[in-house]
């Protein structure tokens, strides 16, 4: 039976997670003793009125639509709207790691295995997940900077907007 | 400052200072973590570093570093300071665009010298009563015959 709805969602949530951090991870973003505050990864969106630690890089999710696919079917594709905030130390951790970031999610960094925009979306209920399906990432990935800002740690701060897409349609098609 | 003015005479640098410091001094909170602390972030060389002094590859080691061991890690001298609350909403400040507490410090020109490290330069930051405050930057300093008088502006990274 295939998996569809909010438990969808969040499995496909959760893989675009794994898999940042696992392309970030062989970059070394996480490794110690380098020249750079550790980074801090997080799923979920912070409170931007309260301190935010410095090089901590947020994926959170916002809008989403669907639209049906084709005639005769309820093959659908499922878009939602991502964002990876990074609240950088300095300008040169900020460039380097969120442009890291666009090339992962663009598939454009074969050294680390992300030869292609999709991803794929892990059924973590079981011990040993399986692939469910995969999902595509949208072929604008925009990074932005703010340029005024509020508080100090805003001061570098990236964000990589993005956009995910999941095709299901009925419970009762083949997964 | 000698203006080769006679009136300057009836200024006395010394008495002056005394009393400032001493004024400084009543200001001061009893308890020494509550008092306005300097500190001094590593200063670390690269052998190829960008246009900001970072290094390209992370794993690079630094050629030469200046740490808070080299230098005063922090340093507490006699000072005023004036402290401003944060904005109930966001607007421009002397600071800019910000939205945090900041406080003014003023310090006579004896205890900026003291302040004033030679290897990291000034300080970058100040902690009061464990709330961590980013020099912003120092005011043009103000002159009083022999005295001169230094403003440093910083501004609230959190506040407990």
């Amino acid at each position: 039976m295939t998996i569809v709805g909010g438990l969808r969602v969040r499995l496909m949530y959760d893989s675009l997670y794994n898999e940042i951090e696992r392309a970030l991870t062989a970059l070394g973003w996480f490794d110690s003793g380098r020249a750079h505050l550790p980074i801090n990864f997080i799923n979920e969106p912070v409170d931007e009125k309260e301190e935010i630690a410095l090089n901590t890089l947020v994926l959170y999710a916002e809008d989403g639509d669907t639209v049906q696919e084709e005639m005769g079917s309820d093959l659908s594709e499922h878009r939602r709207t991502f964002y990876l905030d990074f609240y950088a130390e300095n300008i040169s951790v900020g460039e380097h790691l969120i442009h890291d970031c666009q090339s992962i999610l663009e598939g454009r960094m074969r050294s680390i295995g992300r030869t292609s925009h999709f991803f794929d979306i892990y059924d973590y209920q079981q011990a040993t997940p399986p692939v469910i399906a995969s999902a595509e990432i949208g072929e604008d990935v925009i990074i932005d900077r703010a340029v005024t800002y509020s508080f100090p740690w805003q001061k570098n701060w990236y964000s990589c907007q993005f956009t995910v897409s999941d095709y299901w349609g009925n419970e009762d098609d083949d997964a | 400052m000698d203006t080769g003015d006679a009136r300057q005479s009836g200024f006395n640098a010394a008495e002056f200072r005394d009393a400032i410091e001493f004024a400084m001094k009543m200001g001061l909170p009893g308890t020494q973590s509550e008092r306005v602390t300097f500190q001094w972030d590593d200063v670390n060389t690269y052998a190829d570093p960008d246009e900001r002094g970072q290094p390209y590859s992370w794993t690079d080691s630094p050629t030469s570093s200046v740490t808070a061991a080299d230098v005063p890690a922090s340093l507490t001298v006699p000072c005023a300071v004036e402290f401003t609350a944060r904005r109930s909403s966001s607007g421009e400040t002397i600071m800019g665009s910000f939205d945090a507490s900041a406080i003014t410090i003023t310090l006579l020109d004896t205890q900026y010298a003291l302040v004033q490290d030679a290897n990291l330069a000034l300080p970058n930051k100040v902690i009061v009563d464990g709330n961590t405050y980013d020099i912003g930057f120092w005011g043009a300093p103000v002159g009083l015959f022999d005295v001169t008088v230094y403003q440093a502006f910083a501004q609230a990274r959190d506040e407990s």
